[in-house]
């Protein structure tokens, strides 16, 4: 059938479209009368994919909240996001952060979302003959910018008494390095899980873990953070997904079968991949994050997480990727919440 | 040349007149809205920076007192990328595209994988490119060559075919061969449409520079833009995309006057 149009019929077409996308135009709006969560993931095996795979939105903020998942794959692309309000909630590296928070994006650290000790590895290649972490002079450095592998290979780098041009270091994504890994056009990379076990098993030795760092006073973790106009208006949703964060935590340690079940299926992964996953999450309760050894008590300033994000701020200053130091580091971090969990 | 035409009719061509002014006018404005919107504080710098910052990224990397290496060698490498690609593209798609408009041999054999190709978005076949060509230059210029290939070979194509069969018969009927009437009447009428395929092409080939450099590279006009990103510096971003549009466009000032010397007689056949 061929499909004639009048002009007339063309016109009231044209119409009746125009008004049925105002109208659906409309009904958006009034969904998002209802709050609306932007909960970021990095789409592997995390609480906030394990929240999505399982279908949990619902339970972990109440019906009234309508969550929406967003995939991101490195820091950077947090901060990015959360400048431009499309994101909520989501852990990243302690390095972005501070690059963050330097430039201007409200943002606070709520919570220590895991500790680093061996999620994030330098890894050799065997045939590059490196021995030690000063071996890597004039070797290529595959690892993806402005990430917490980045910032623990600088301090690694300077703690072995090499300077940033000592090495060629090249900046990665991680699925790139992966197969630049494959070709050995990277004598090493500093990588995380699943990359990690991944490049090691493919002629790899691993050298160096973030914990390591541990020794020279500087602890390298994963920082949960929130936007602060999302906290402002929502506190009840972040304390809601603290609490139910704890619990999944809990269960990643000691109930594994049950993730491993869900995450295999959910990732199309073996069940090797979930255990190095869940073996290498080290999380930190919330009464420990009271100490001074991490946020320290309400009212307290200049606990242990503060000290390593200034630390942090003043290597990036250094290496001129910020302009300035924040005036106050103690600003970024909201123990509120901690308080009220623990 | 001579002055301003006399007017003889008061008929107008659609689109006469210079548009000179009217585009330095709106420049300008553009200029002086941003100026204005970032200097009274109604936007924040990480989002948009002040010009003065800009300004200051473009001087502190142009006298390579910049945190990173000097403008000179991100420009010199990303113009390398950029026209090697296009020089190879030119050398190779020109000859395809004429030969797909002049023999269907060839035409069957190219149309396929070029038609399947060109529509695919760079990012989308970026690993399979690092897959098999490693993270050196050579990946980098192939990117861009694929995204020049496609535009270039399909002008030639349409070109050969925009000589019109008045013209090919009166050729033939004065006694041309066929290798004659290719050579004077099919290939200068092609021209116009060729170069416009190059005026596309390298403007491809810009588009593409940013993707081709998240190819593990550490110097390069994209590459600085991509890294200045990860770090939330939103002036130097604007500065990057600055010098790259700049360079763009007075290379297609430079096409356009190559254009006007080498084919007077485009839209006059």
């Amino acid at each position: 059938m061929k499909l004639q149009l009048s002009r007339r019929d063309f016109s009231l077409t044209a119409a009746n479209l125009v008004a049925g996308s105002s109208l659906f135009g409309l009904s958006a709006t009034f969904a998002q009368a209802q709050k609306q969560v932007n909960l970021g993931t990095f789409g592997s095996i995390d609480a906030q994919n394990y929240i999505r795979a399982k279908g949990l939105g619902a339970k972990v903020f109440g019906p009234n909240a309508k969550t929406e998942f967003v995939t991101v794959r490195a820091g950077s692309e947090v901060m990015s996001a959360m400048a431009g309000g499309s994101l909520d909630m989501c852990n990243l590296g302690s390095s972005p952060l501070v690059v963050g928070y330097a430039n201007g994006v409200p943002v606070s650290l709520v919570y220590i979302y895991k500790n680093i000790i061996d999620s994030e590895v330098l890894v050799v290649q065997n045939s590059a003959n490196i021995k030690t972490v000063a071996g890597l002079k004039g070797k290529k450095l595959g690892l993806p910018f402005n990430t917490s592998v980045h910032f623990a290979a600088m301090a690694m780098l300077k703690n072995a008494g090499l300077g940033p041009n000592d090495v060629s270091l090249i900046n990665m994504r991680a699925d790139q390095i992966a197969s630049a890994w494959t070709r050995r056009e990277i004598d090493a990379s500093y990588i995380w899980v699943p990359v990690a076990p991944v490049i090691t098993a493919d002629a790899g030795t691993v050298l160096f873990k973030t914990g390591d760092l541990n020794a020279s006073g500087l602890v390298v973790f994963d920082a949960f953070a929130v936007r602060d106009e999302f906290k402002q208006k929502n506190p009840e949703l972040v304390l809601a997904f603290l609490k139910d964060f704890e619990q999944i935590a809990a269960t990643f340690k000691n109930n594994p079968k049950e993730v491993v079940e869900t995450m295999t299926k959910f990732l199309n992964v073996d069940e090797a991949a979930v255990m190095r996953s869940l073996n290498t999450f080290y999380p930190v309760p919330a009464k420990e994050q009271m100490s001074a050894r991490w946020l320290g008590a309400p009212g307290t300033r200049d606990s242990s997480v503060v000290k390593t994000l200034q630390v942090q701020a003043e290597f990036l200053k250094d290496t001129g990727q910020i302009n300035a130091l924040p005036k106050d580091m103690n600003g970024l971090v909201d123990k509120t919440f901690v308080a009220q969990l623990a | 040349m001579p002055d301003a035409a006399v007017k003889t009719s008061r008929f107008k061509v659609p689109g006469e007149g210079s548009s000179v002014v009217i585009s330095v006018v709106t420049v300008v404005a553009l200029f002086v809205l941003w100026f204005a919107v970032t200097n009274l504080g109604l936007v924040k710098p990480l989002f948009l920076p002040k010009p003065q910052a800009v300004w200051e990224q473009f001087s502190d990397y142009l006298f390579g007192r910049a945190n990173d290496k000097p403008l000179w060698q991100h420009f010199a490498a990303s113009l390398f990328r950029v026209f090697s690609a296009f020089f190879l593209a030119c050398l190779t798609a020109i000859p395809i595209g004429i030969a797909m408009g002049m023999s269907r041999v060839a035409r069957g054999i190219f149309d396929p994988p070029l038609e399947f190709y060109r529509p695919l978005p760079p990012l989308a076949y970026l690993p399979l490119i690092i897959i098999w060509f490693g993270i050196d230059e050579l990946p980098k210029v192939l990117l861009i060559f694929l995204s020049c290939f496609a535009p270039l070979a399909l002008a030639a194509r349409s070109g050969m075919r925009s000589a019109a069969p008045e013209q090919i018969n009166a050729a033939y009927s004065m006694g041309a061969s066929y290798g004659q009437v290719i050579r004077h009447v099919i290939l200068p009428s092609a021209l116009p449409d060729i170069l416009v395929g190059m005026r596309i092409a390298i403007g491809f080939g810009w588009t593409t520079l940013v993707a081709a450099e998240m190819v593990a590279a550490s110097v390069g006009l994209g590459q600085m833009v991509l890294n200045a990103s990860n770090f939330l510096r939103t002036d130097i971003v604007i500065m990057g995309i600055v010098v790259i549009g700049v360079v763009a466009y007075a290379f297609d000032l430079l096409m356009r006057w190559v254009e006007r010397k080498l084919v007077p007689w485009k839209g006059r056949m």
